[in-house]
């Protein structure tokens, strides 16, 4: 079959095309009206099974050798045999923040426990496997939501493959809401640009005609006697149905076609890295056309298992790996150099980065976005919720004090730094100070001044 | 046995009665809208619309989070999110505009719209290669004129005056990102552009347009617009032939034609016939979509309109339980129309076709549950539901994944991955629809193989397709020795014992298994000349940290397939001594033992555990929810008749669409 061409999209099944006028887009800047200022941007991608760090006996080989100021020329030379030295070039805009941890031990699954405090900072519920939920929303839902004009929702990306046990962990539109994420760029691409970036005016008029007669079915429905369950099913959608929503800006030509060549093969082990760049450049490109304030990225699932290629030899799955043995369990034969491999698979996961903060200094809204690397966990072997990896680049239009690297000594609950990146990026409380109460409410509020500028 | 039974299934009113008491099964709590499942959304579409084929939009729909019970059809883990929404509505959109722009398929779904175009008088007919015929540039080729540049083939038509379609039969050689573009144009005028999708003169592919043409001479054209030639090939267009067809000239639809149709229409699209406030509501949707110009003739652009609204409207996009009046038992009935579509959808995964709306109108479906559901069985369209039933019981989705280590494994490649998936999914067709029983579907030495799938299991074959075979029944027996199911869980060079114990006990067996622990104890070290068993053993056997798990649950059940390599093959010995793989297992109704993976089939297929389990996959399956407290006596009741009379899985799934749980609704609602 040959690629689903941008063309044979835009012109439908039969292959007609309808000839439509065109129009400008009706979109219209919503930052303006919303929040008086330059609008600001929160990404998070989150890799799982820890980094190689010092832990359970290994050496250090992920955060730089000294905290402090973070230079280009440190962390080229000095730290050059850690994993964050690959994002060297961006020194200036970073800021590292070790000594954190999640405040819910693991009862059950490290794993699915950690993805699942990783951006809500809430208490997990007691089921297992896939039915372990986080019981409150996440961060990027809270961006999302403080600025209805951009939609309300977060972009929620998800680069397989998927095991069919732990899937999706990361988004939540509220305690046990789990938000589906896309695998394939190319939809969630098409998605963001509409039927061909205009919007038609009889186009327009049509869907708004054909939506106001679901509104008002949908409200016979909402008014019938209706168990919990089926109401917030049927909210749900009536809440997804908008009466406009088109992107005036694209990828280029090459770009669309890359992506296009890549749908419904979004999930296979090898296209991992490839298809995780193509998911960064729509949230770089999200993010300069304020289409929306947040976004994810989940690369991979709650015991990824993606073998790697690194210097042309396949590894054994990263989860493997992370145990440094043969097995998802406990026991089975050392893989040799685990520890090693382990790091070159960091060293991966932060190359995958830096093309997410290429393309947003492409786009020129790096600096008012603060973009997030993190982790289900601290390290592998141990699955500890202490010493989480927090990489963060951009300042969020200057609330961040950047080129740094902080130890907070272990002890600070991460709920902190969801609520700092937050306020960042304009959260507010309802009296309209900063959020500082993110996450569950046992965790006392606070932010991490250490960080703010 | 028959005492514990007793027992678990005592009545409502607390006393025992006998296991045969259908009388006592209860109606478990249920969601009154369950979305369609993407594959649901594919069939209906295609019938609703009468397409030849699944559109295959939803490839481009966002997925589902992973459901309680592993299946897809569960109304908990169906929603609607801005991202589906919007979904739903670019393929309301493609689908609606295929309709009316496609006179054909247009004419068979509104036959009300007379000037849609009835054909009347003969075609006038032009081949492209013939002298009538001038092309701009190209050359013959095979029986129509290859258009090798930007250009177009035209000739003169003369005609009556009215209503015409003009229609040109092409198809292209596709090279570059882009399909091939044509148009027809009138006179040098541009009418419509299209997409050229068809490679080969026999499925070449008409395109047309209707005009309305004053009498005298025209020249129709058809043109090719983005001529292509680059590295991947040249792209041209080929052109058969150009026909002008004269169209009847009727009357403009009346509103009562109009009002036909949204009834006739609505039935099919919310599966029931549609309330009045509804037929207002889709008839003012089609005055709007007449004042918005699409096609150019407005009764076209209000089914375009209505077409979006049906598409998208909530009656279509769940499957929805409307009826609220209470038996006397205080439980609600499903109507004839409701119970035709949750059977629909449950054995045939699409909405129900003519003959079942004409017997819901009728009131028979209701009458004789248990005849529809067995008459739908037999149906071919069972199968393919059949087919992803154990799809996903066997998480064949995963098998795309199978990775090998060609040094030790020459004989596998990817391609042996659907395959074994593939296999998989004809083992449990074959089990189901061909009357096995749950003891057969666990102890049959059979598969289906071909030539690249046979020397997995000592054979040989010449065949490219699957084929029956028998298996030597000292080595194999039923779905647990079939290559996927080993392979999968698997590494790339050793077998994987911990994985195939973890699946069959969550999978098959329902067992409740412990989360694994969340912190990894230390590395033992390496010892060499051990036995992967006794590797195993050593970490996670008694007297290790292990002990709870695995050593009555995960490591015997696991152990019994230590036969079977990595990719599923017999071995005999492993570390230079002869395989062990006997064990034993608590099952809920007694403790059995086994000396080879032959016996432990055997062991499974005669457990309470196994019976119950799949009789709880299948009600989970057919009733698109998670069986709840009430649903315990259902599933017990029918995994006793199976373990005690050996019934047909297919006897069992049709039971659990006839019984009172599928027919009514449990008034409480959805599990809060």
């Amino acid at each position: 079959m040959k690629p689903f061409s941008r063309r044979a999209f835009l012109t439908g099944v039969g292959g007609v095309t309808l000839g439509l006028p065109f129009l400008e887009s009706l979109r219209s800047p919503a930052w303006a009206a919303n929040d008086g200022g330059p609008p600001r941007y929160a990404f998070f991608m989150r890799n799982g099974n820890g980094v190689q760090q010092a832990d359970n006996g290994e050496p250090e080989r992920f955060w730089p050798h000294e905290t402090g100021t973070l230079t280009t020329a440190l962390m080229s030379g000095r730290d050059s045999d850690r994993a964050v030295s690959e994002l060297a070039g961006y020194a200036d805009q970073l800021t590292l923040v070790n000594g954190t941890r999640f405040p819910f031990s693991s009862t059950t699954c490290g794993h699915t426990q950690g993805g699942n405090q990783c951006l809500t900072a809430a208490r997990i519920n007691d089921e297992t496997s896939h039915l372990t939920l986080a019981l409150g929303e996440s961060v990027d839902n809270l961006i999302a939501r403080s600025f209805p004009n951009n939609g309300g929702e977060p972009l929620t990306l998800y680069t397989g493959p998927r095991s069919g046990y732990l899937e999706e962990v990361l988004s939540y539109r509220g305690s046990e809401d789990l938000r589906s994420a896309e695998d394939d760029p190319w939809n969630a691409y098409q998605r963001m640009v509409g039927a061909d970036g205009t919007l038609d005016q009889l186009l327009g008029d049509r869907r708004r005609s054909v939506n106001d007669l679901v509104r008002e079915q949908m409200q016979a429905l909402l008014r019938r006697d209706l168990s919990a369950r089926d109401r917030q099913r049927l909210d749900l959608h009536f809440q997804a149905i908008r009466d406009f929503e088109e992107l005036s800006c694209r990828l280029s030509e090459d770009e669309e076609q890359a992506m296009a060549s890549m749908l419904g093969l979004g999930t296979l082990n090898d296209n991992r890295l490839t298809v995780a760049q193509m998911h960064l450049d729509l949230v770089a490109l999200a993010f300069s056309c304020d289409f929306v304030r947040a976004a994810t990225l989940q690369m991979g699932d709650g015991n990824d298992g993606t073998e790697y290629t690194v210097n042309g030899t396949r590894l054994p799955r990263f989860h493997h790996i992370s145990h440094r043995i043969y097995s998802d369990g406990a026991d089975g034969d050392p893989i040799p150099n685990a520890d090693l491999l382990h790091h070159e698979i960091d060293r991966l996961h932060a190359q995958t980065f830096r093309h997410l903060l290429d393309r947003l200094s492409e786009f020129g809204v790096l600096e008012q976005s603060i973009a997030v690397w993190t982790n289900d966990l601290g390290a592998g072997v141990s699955h500890t919720y202490r010493n989480i990896p927090w990489v963060l680049a951009g300042s969020g239009g200057g609330a961040l004090q950047t080129g740094q690297y902080v130890d907070l000594g272990g002890e600070r609950p991460h709920a902190h730094l969801l609520s700092t990146i937050a306020s960042a990026v304009g959260v507010t409380k309802d009296d309209g100070s900063p959020i500082d109460d993110f996450g569950d409410p046992s965790t006392a509020p606070g932010r991490i001044d250490e960080i703010l500028a | 046995m028959l005492v514990t039974l007793l027992a678990l299934v005592a009545c409502k009113n607390g006393e025992p009665k006998p296991i045969v008491c259908t009388a006592c099964d209860e109606v478990g709590p249920s969601a009154r809208f369950t979305r369609l499942t993407h594959a649901q959304w594919e069939n209906a579409v295609r019938d609703l619309l009468e397409l030849d084929a699944a559109p295959g939009l939803s490839s481009a729909f966002i997925g589902d989070t992973l459901s309680e019970g592993g299946f897809d059809n569960d109304a908990d883990s169906l929603q609607v999110s801005p991202e589906l929404w919007s979904d739903y509505q670019r393929a309301a959109e493609q689908l609606a505009a295929d309709i009316v722009t496609d006179r054909d398929r247009y004419a068979a779904l509104v036959p009300e719209d007379g000037l849609g175009g009835v054909d009347a008088g003969d075609p006038l007919r032009v081949e492209a290669e013939a002298p009538e015929a001038t092309p701009t540039v190209g050359q013959a080729f095979g029986d129509g004129w290859m258009v090798w540049s930007n250009g177009d083939v035209h000739a003169d038509f003369d005609v009556q005056g009215g209503p015409h379609a003009l229609v040109g039969r092409v198809y292209a050689t596709q090279a570059g990102p882009d399909l091939a573009a044509a148009e027809i144009r009138l006179d040098g005028t541009v009418l419509q552009a299209f997409d050229v999708s068809a490679v080969t003169e026999g499925s070449a592919q008409e395109i047309s347009v209707v005009a309305d043409l004053s009498a005298g001479t025209h020249t129709v054209a058809v043109a090719f617009t983005n001529d292509y030639n680059g590295a991947d090939g040249d792209r041209n267009l080929i052109v058969d032939w150009i026909e002008v067809r004269p169209l009847a000239v009727g009357d403009a639809p009346t509103d009562a034609e109009r009002d036909a149709w949204i009834e006739r229409f609505g039935l099919r699209a919310h599966r029931r016939p549609l309330t009045d406030v509804e037929l207002q509501q889709y008839a003012a949707l089609f005055e709007a979509g007449e004042g918005l110009e699409l096609t150019g003739e407005p009764f076209k652009d209000g089914v375009y309109t209505v077409l979006l609204g049906f598409l998208q409207s909530p009656h279509f996009l769940y499957r929805t339980e409307l009826s609220e009046a209470a038996d006397e038992e205080g439980r609600i009935a499903l109507d004839d129309y409701e119970l035709a579509s949750k059977l629909s959808f449950a054995l045939w995964n699409t909405m129900p076709d003519d003959a079942l709306l004409e017997a819901a109108a009728n009131g028979e479906i209701a009458a004789d549950l248990a005849g529809t559901a067995a008459a739908m069985l037999e149906d071919p369209r069972s199968q393919a539901v059949v087919d992803h039933f154990h799809h996903q019981l066997l998480n064949l989705d995963a098998y795309e994944n199978i990775f090998k280590d060609t040094a030790v494994f020459p004989e596998w490649s990817p391609a042996l991955n659907e395959l074994m998936a593939e296999e998989a999914r004809t083992y449990g067709r074959e089990a189901v629809l061909g009357g096995d029983s749950v003891f057969a579907f666990y102890t049959t030495p059979r598969t289906w193989v071909n030539r690249d799938l046979a020397p997995l299991y000592g054979l040989t074959s010449t065949s490219d397709t699957l084929e029956p075979v028998e298996l030597d029944p000292t080595q194999r027996a039923g779905i647990l020795t079939t290559s996927g199911f080993l392979s999968l869980n698997a590494q790339a060079r050793e077998l994987d014992s911990i994985h195939r114990g973890v699946f069959v006990n969550l999978r098959l067996l329902c067992s409740d298994l412990p989360p694994p622990p969340g912190v990894v104890p230390p590395l033992p070290p390496p010892e060499p000349g051990l036995t992967n068993r006794e590797r195993v053993e050593r970490h996670t056997g008694d007297g290790t940290c292990g002990t709870g798990c695995h050593s009555t649950l995960i490591n015997p059940v696991g152990f019994a397939f230590e036969n079977y390599d990595a990719l599923g093959k017999w071995r005999d010995t492993d570390a230079d001594r002869p395989v062990n793989a006997a064990g034993k297992f608590q099952f809920r109704d007694g403790l059995r033992w086994w000396s080879d993976p032959v016996g432990f089939s055997a062991a499974v297929g005669d457990s309470w555990d196994a019976h119950a389990c799949l009789v709880r996959n299948w009600m989970r399956f057919t009733h698109g929810r998670e069986p709840t407290v009430e649903d315990e006596h259902l599933i017990q009741r029918l995994a006793f008749q199976s373990t005690a009379e050996d019934t047909p899985i297919r006897e069992l799934v049709l039971e659990l669409v006839s019984t009172d749980a599928f027919r009514f609704r449990n008034p409480e609602g959805a599990t809060e």
